[in-house]
């Protein structure tokens, strides 16, 4: 493995700042992501050569997890996936997201990997994660799923890149209704929810995020559960209770009022380029009161506009399985 | 493979023992008896049936035991014996604790450390190669490239890389990320060639090449085939035909300590430091390839951290850091990481095949008809008719008709994995076997037991060695509860919305752990009466060193914990042809109980000479105490092993002469010929299905093998419980993968090549062995660590076809397989 | 993959009559450079005043994947050298498109596709109308470009285009830019933007460079006898009329 500069911060403009003015840094938080990614040695013309590791878990305050039944829940970017996963308010407000961070990896990965390192690793991709092709996402010129081995690849929304994203977290964070805020490279602040936080090839292809240089995720916010709140969360994997990335995962969250769904996010990963909001299933289910049925046609809807490959039409059952039974746990 | 009779090996049934060979030493009549060999000889010579044989060891079998998730295994062993009495391997609390040292621990003063080039395409020729950059690197201590390897069939860095990862040049550096840096530094320039991935593309006459100095791609000449009967005939007779289509994949070994060489030169004398399987044999391959003498290269490990067949033989990374050491004149080291494994060690081969079967209405089988062909990777030929091995044998077929082709191709290297072609082969057989069932609407079970054959290997025509298959079946049967708990062949829709459970098993024929010698071993009794084993064979994981021990401790009389095993050095040990084909517990089993008895005849001749007895014939030697077996009584002629063994002779001219000093026991075991030597057993599963999700959960495994006989039953459930775990992995999971359009392997590494973890055990294991006590084993016993993996998968197989009515032909079987297999039949 | 099973007889009439037009428009490619003055004779006759493009982007439907390689790298390429980042080629879903059995056995049935990009016509009814003479015609590659400085966005080239796209839910992508033909308006910019030919790229067109069956053809990885995307010279009449029904024809009578 190469040698790495290594700088601890205190403060989230120190951190910006640090990184704003040096291409070739990277924050560096859990690191279970990134230090693979520098063992590995992946660069290209579109991702650089790391070279200078700006620790963030040195801010004060950065892991605190705090619930206000008015405000609803912050959670430092920092907080570790296991700390989230025993959160007792995490737990008993917003279970999905209890249940999303407990999912992700290992015991051991989630003892160090943070909630902001989960929102923002890079893609599982095995062409972006393999040396050996310089696929889009590093800055090359071919994607090698769209004519090669795609079994794992995107149904949904996949253009030039057919990455999918790999957060566990991130679906229960938009289902949730939730906000990131973004310590960013001019020293300022701005909260943007995470709807328009991730991005596609389309935008960017180097990216999965509308972070820039510079820019830091700081903290998440979720705001208070409705009255007659019902989540769900749900993970499909090759492995059992062992770590292991999603197939699939989704996280639906159900506000019912008089019997009916009033309200709905259905949020899926590991089927697009950027966590996959279900609108079309969320308009087929408001205003009803759910039964198999409903859960059944508003999934069929839902993957109408699946663009399966070679190797992954499989995910469009999966997907659909998926969205039925996680409906159905919301619901319930 | 059945042993071929050949003149110069030992042949039981014309001659004796000692006349074939001296250092054969099987003079005392009683301690053939005590081992069995008597009777052996006895069946032999004709003067007692197999049947007999059988018939004793069947009422010597099994006393009372019923074992259920955790059997009692002190009931299986005779009091006051070592064989049988569950044992833990003495290492264990090292390895559980991580204090144990492997190969890869070894850190010399000094030491170098390696990184190597290698070739990002299939196939290419190297146009161009500049190490001067690399060799003017800060650190950087040599570079060496295919100019400077010895020619081989495979060198050890290629000028024509064959295979996407096949190294082109290496260096050594002071720092293992100096190496790495100063790899990136090498200029190389490639002229791309045409590759070919596929075994059935690469025997079309107008496939490329797999190397341009191939005339043809196929990797044997002639290919396998072979026939009985007339499977024309067979099939017109046949009332029913079923056929299968299978595909497997590439699999990768994954033992938990990766590929390692430290290298150093002596003056004239390398001695080389890795993990192997078979000291002996990476040795003499590097001494061949160097063009030294074998007694110029030193070859020694301390624990091996799991082989699975792929640390046999001379490997391109001891050849890669004995030239660096030669040229840098300092130790180099080389530890594979996980992507140098997966792209450049070892695989096991993909089958790609199809078969049918006819039957009749009432089950009984009239032909089988099948091909196969695997990929052998760009040097390697690989065996097919092992991936027959359990079709041809295990059923009574009167008509046969199979072939096998391997073919050269542009992947990665293929070399043994656990049970390598029956894994794949009985993925096959017992897929037709099931469907074969399923069309005559027939409990599976119940048409296997109809149609095994267990007296005569139909193959090579000879009578089994031990065959204790409906045994296993039956055994397998009851534990399960097979009876009541298979529910017949489903016919109806599947309840898709949530998961469903279903049972499956299976029988197979394996010659692993069946391999008799020929072997050579030394076994010392030092002055103390403490003894020592010699074998130059490895302890790889799998408790040989247990058993060796148990097998002289029991042969010469002593206490089990006097007796250690040395270490794994080609300058101590004779060779012992490795552990592969889980020859452990038969093979050099074999040879350390011949030794280990001549250890004890010379030792007892010393006791009779103080004695003044004419021969050896009224002592015993028993727990450590020699006495006279007329007169057990009498002190005068007691005395403990140690007493014994300072009382030395040696016999010069039939004349005893005292001699002090070590007693050196040896034997050269021929192989043995006259009977087919199998392994066999049986499985019975029970797992769920999640039709929404694929995802397939173990509920339960039931597994029955014919062991000959338990040496250590400690370690015979270790390795089951193992097999299982490998399996499991095997069935659901293991895939090396390309890029078809690139030929690149897409997932060298361990997070997209998924193996299970511990938890994907199921809940209830259930292990059970029966003993017909092996012909020729070593008391009877035979292998058991590849065996051991081959039910899981077809069980499984048959076990989802039984959860949600499809078969699933590709192994592994993976959510996506499967999901796609329900959306085909819906 | 790729079967030895010879793959010519399985294709759709199209594609044969692309193979056509590749033919002729290669030969008369020859006469053109040979007989000069007859060639210039061709342009004069078809809008006087107005040089022909060198090439037309000619899609081939049958051998699309919908993979939207293509549109990313168009917005992708123009975005890089400041100009808006519309993509100037479209897919659409179309299910009335018979895909060549070769792209099927190769990468499966990934559905139907049909690309909307500028033809370059002779007589561009798109530049007349423009008030301002944004609409000029390329000297290079003799495509019809839109300068975005002069550009006023009064719409006038999106309505006179003879191209209408369907409507835009039929767009493979979920991205939506209000796309009405094949000349589009870049709300962000406010102008409109239409294909270049990327006359800005030395290398070309950065569709068809990028476009993964075209390099899978070009590798020969990929039987084909005619790519995905192609630029073609439509150098006589009859040819580039031929090319024109082929992306006008009525829905229904498409192939």
């Amino acid at each position: 493995m190469r040698t790495v500069k290594y700088t601890k911060t205190t403060s989230w403009k120190q951190a910006s700042a640090a990184l704003a003015k040096d291409p070739k840094a990277l924050a560096i938080a859990g690191g279970s992501d990134l230090l693979g990614m520098i063992k590995e040695g992946l660069e290209g013309k579109g991702l650089p050569r790391y070279e200078n590791l700006i620790d963030i878990r040195t801010i004060a305050g950065s892991d605190a997890i705090t619930f206000k039944a008015s405000d609803g829940l912050t959670i430092g970017a920092l907080a570790t996936l296991s700390s989230l996963e025993n959160s007792d308010d995490v737990k008993k407000n917003y279970p999905a997201l209890a249940r999303a961070a407990g999912a992700a990896a290992s015991p051991n990965i989630r003892n160090s990997g943070t909630l902001g390192g989960n929102i923002n690793q890079r893609p599982r991709c095995w062409y972006y994660r393999n040396t050996e092709f310089d696929c889009y996402k590093k800055g090359g010129e071919f994607c090698f799923a769209v004519t090669g081995s795609n079994a794992y690849h995107a149904i949904l929304n996949g253009e030039l890149c057919y990455i999918v994203h790999p957060s566990d977290t991130a679906p229960a964070l938009i289902a949730l209704g939730a906000s990131a805020v973004i310590s960013m490279a001019d020293g300022g602040e701005k909260t943007v929810p995470f709807d328009s936080y991730f991005t596609g090839p389309r935008v960017d292809v180097l990216r999965e995020n509308i972070l820039k240089q510079g820019d830091l995720l700081k903290e998440v916010r979720i705001p208070a559960p409705k009255a007659g709140t019902g989540m769900s969360f749900l993970k499909a994997q090759r492995r059992g209770e062992t770590y292991d990335f999603a197939l699939a995962n989704i996280a639906t969250v159900i506000v019912k009022k008089d019997g009916k769904v009033d309200d709905s996010r259905i949020v899926l990963s590991g089927v697009a380029p950027t966590p996959y909001r279900a609108t079309v299933a969320e308009e087929a289910i408001k205003g009803q009161a759910i039964t198999a049925q409903v859960a059944q046609a508003a999934a069929d809807k839902a993957l109408l506009q699946a663009r399966p490959m070679t190797d992954n039409a499989y995910k469009v059952g999966l997907a659909k399985s998926l969205i039925v039974r996680s409906i159905l746990e919301a619901w319930a | 493979m059945a042993e071929k009779t050949n003149a110069a090996s030992f042949n039981y049934v014309q001659g004796d023992l000692v006349s074939t060979d001296p250092l054969l030493l099987e003079r005392d009549a009683h301690s053939r008896e005590r081992t069995g060999v008597a009777q052996i000889e006895r069946v032999m010579r004709g003067e007692e049936t197999p049947a007999d044989v059988v018939a004793d060891r069947t009422a010597l079998r099994r006393r009372g035991v019923n074992p259920t998730v955790q059997p009692d295994l002190s009931l299986r062993v005779a009091p006051g014996s070592v064989v049988g009495k569950p044992t833990i391997d003495g290492r264990a609390r090292d390895k559980i604790t991580g204090r144990a040292q492997y190969s890869v621990d070894t850190y010399l003063p000094g030491m170098l450390w390696t990184k190597v080039l290698r070739s990002p395409m299939p196939h290419a020729k190297v146009s161009s190669i500049d190490t001067t950059k690399a060799e003017a690197y800060p650190g950087v201590k040599a570079v060496i490239t295919y100019k400077d390897v010895p020619k081989a069939t495979r060198a050890a860095l290629s000028a024509e890389p064959a295979f996407a990862g096949e190294p082109i040049a290496a260096v050594a550096a002071e720092t293992a990320a100096i190496a790495e840096e100063a790899v990136a530094l090498i200029d190389v320039k490639y002229e791309p060639l045409p590759f070919v991935l596929d075994p059935r593309e690469a025997l079309k006459a107008a496939a490329a090449k797999v190397r341009t100095t191939l005339a043809a791609n196929a990797a044997r000449s002639p290919q396998f085939t072979y026939t009985r009967g007339d499977a024309a005939k067979g099939f017109a007779e046949a009332e029913v035909t079923v056929e299968v289509q299978v595909e497997t994949s590439f699999e990768q070994h994954v033992a938990m300590e990766p590929h390692n060489a430290v290298a150093v030169w002596d003056r004239d004398l390398l001695t080389i430091y890795t993990g192997t399987q078979w000291a002996h044999g990476t040795a003499n391959g590097v001494a061949a390839e160097l063009g030294i003498p074998q007694s110029s290269v030193r070859v020694l490990a301390k624990d091996t951290g799991g082989g699975w067949g792929d640390k046999t033989g001379r490997h391109p990374y001891h050849i890669i850091t004995a030239l660096l050491a030669k040229k840098t004149g300092r130790p180099v080291r080389w530890e594979l990481n996980r992507k140098d494994i997966f792209l450049d060690a070892g695989h096991n081969y993909p089958l790609f095949a199809t078969a049918k079967l006819g039957v009749k209405k009432d089950g009984t089988i009239t032909a089988l008809e099948g091909t196969s062909y695997v990929p052998s990777g760009a040097y390697g030929a690989r065996a097919n008719s092992d991936d027959w091995e359990s079709a041809t044998r295990t059923y009574k077929i009167p008509n046969v008709k199979v072939g096998g082709f391997s073919a050269y191709t542009n992947t990665v290297d293929t070399s043994a994995l656990r049970s390598v072609g029956e894994a794949s082969g009985t993925f096959l057989t017992e897929n037709l076997m099931n469907r074969a069932a399923e069309a005559l609407n027939m409990d599976p079970l119940e048409f296997r037991l109809k149609n095994i054959e267990t007296a005569v290997d139909q193959v090579a025509n000879l009578p089994y060695s031990s065959n204790g298959l409906r045994e296993s079946l039956e055994r397998g049967a009851e534990l399960f509860g097979w009876k009541s708990r298979w529910k017949g062949w489903q016919k109806g829709p599947v309840d898709l919305t949530k998961p469903q459970r279903g049972v499956g098993m299976v029988a197979f024929t394996c010659n692993k752990g069946a391999n008799s010698p020929p072997m050579t071993a030394i076994v010392q009794i030092q002055g103390d009466g403490s003894v020592v084993v010699n074998t130059g064979a490895a302890d790889i994981g799998g408790g040989q060193r247990t058993v060796w021990s148990m097998i002289a401790a029991e042969a010469i009389g002593v206490a089990l914990d006097t007796v250690k095993i040395n270490a794994m050095d080609t300058q101590a040990g004779p060779d012992a042809l490795g552990i592969f084909g889980s020859r452990g517990t038969k093979s050099v089993g074999t040879g350390v109980l011949y030794a280990a008895l001549n250890a004890r005849e010379k030792l007892l001749q010393g006791v009779a000479f103080k004695w003044k007895l004419s021969n050896t014939s009224d002592i015993e030697l028993k727990e450590g105490k020699v006495f006279r077996k007329s007169d057990p009584a009498n002190t005068a002629f007691q005395m403990t092993v140690a007493e014994a063994a300072a009382a030395g002779v040696v016999i010069i001219d039939d004349v005893p002469r005292p001699a002090a000093g070590t007693i050196v026991g040896e034997a050269r075991v021929p192989a043995f010929s006259g009977y087919s030597q199998k392994t066999f057993g049986a499985g019975f599963y029970e797992i769920e299905v999640d039709p929404a999700t694929g995802f397939v959960r173990v509920l339960e495994a039931v597994q029955v093998h014919d062991v000959g006989r338990a040496i250590n039953p400690t370690g015979l459930v270790n390795q089951i419980h193992g097999g299982i775990m490998h399996g499991i992995n095997k069935a659901l999971t293991e895939e090396l993968l390309y890029d078809p359009p690139t030929g690149i392997v897409v997932n060298p590494n361990l997070d997209d090549y998924k193996l299970h973890m511990i938890d994907a055990l199921p809940a209830k294991i259930q292990v059970d062995w029966v003993e017909p006590y092996d012909l020729i084993g070593p008391f009877g016993a035979k292998g058991i660590g590849e065996p051991a993996l081959l039910p899981p998968s077809p069980s499984i197989h048959a076990a989802i076809r039984d959860a949600v009515g499809v078969y699933v032909n590709q192994q592994p079987m993976t959510p996506a397989r499967i999901l796609n297999a329900l959306a085909k039949k819906a | 993959m790729g079967s030895d099973a010879d793959s010519g007889g399985g294709k759709p009439a199209d594609l044969s009559r692309r193979a056509f037009l590749r033919g002729t428009g290669a030969a008369a490619v020859g006469v053109a450079f040979v007989g000069f003055g007859l060639a210039e004779a061709f342009r004069g006759a078809w809008a006087p005043g107005i040089a022909q493009a060198s090439g037309v982007i000619m899609p081939d439907p049958s051998l699309c994947i919908g993979c939207l390689t293509c549109e990313v790298e168009c917005s992708d390429v123009h975005k890089a050298v400041g100009l808006s980042d519309v993509p100037r080629i479209r897919i659409y879903h179309r299910d009335s498109v018979t895909v060549d059995p070769e792209i099927i056995a190769s990468y499966g049935a990934r559905g139907q596709f049909f690309q909307h990009v500028c033809v370059q016509c002779p007589d561009a009814p798109c530049l007349p109308v423009c008030p301002v003479k944004a609409l000029q015609v390329e000297s290079r590659t003799g495509a019809r470009v839109i300068d975005p400085e002069t550009c006023i966005a009064c719409g006038k080239c999106e309505q006179a285009c003879i191209f209408p796209t369907p409507i835009e839910s039929e767009a493979v992508s979920t991205q939506r830019y209000g796309q009405k033909s094949r000349i589009t308006r870049d709300e962000k910019l406010n102008v409109y933007a239409k294909c270049d030919l990327c006359s800005f790229r030395p290398k070309g067109p950065a569709c068809i460079e990028r476009c993964p069956v075209n390099i899978k053809i070009n590798q020969g990885q990929l039987k084909s006898d005619v790519l995905c995307l192609d630029l073609l010279k439509p150098v006589d009449k009859a040819n580039f009329a031929k090319m024109r029904d082929q992306q006008t024809a009525p829905k229904e009578a498409r192939p």
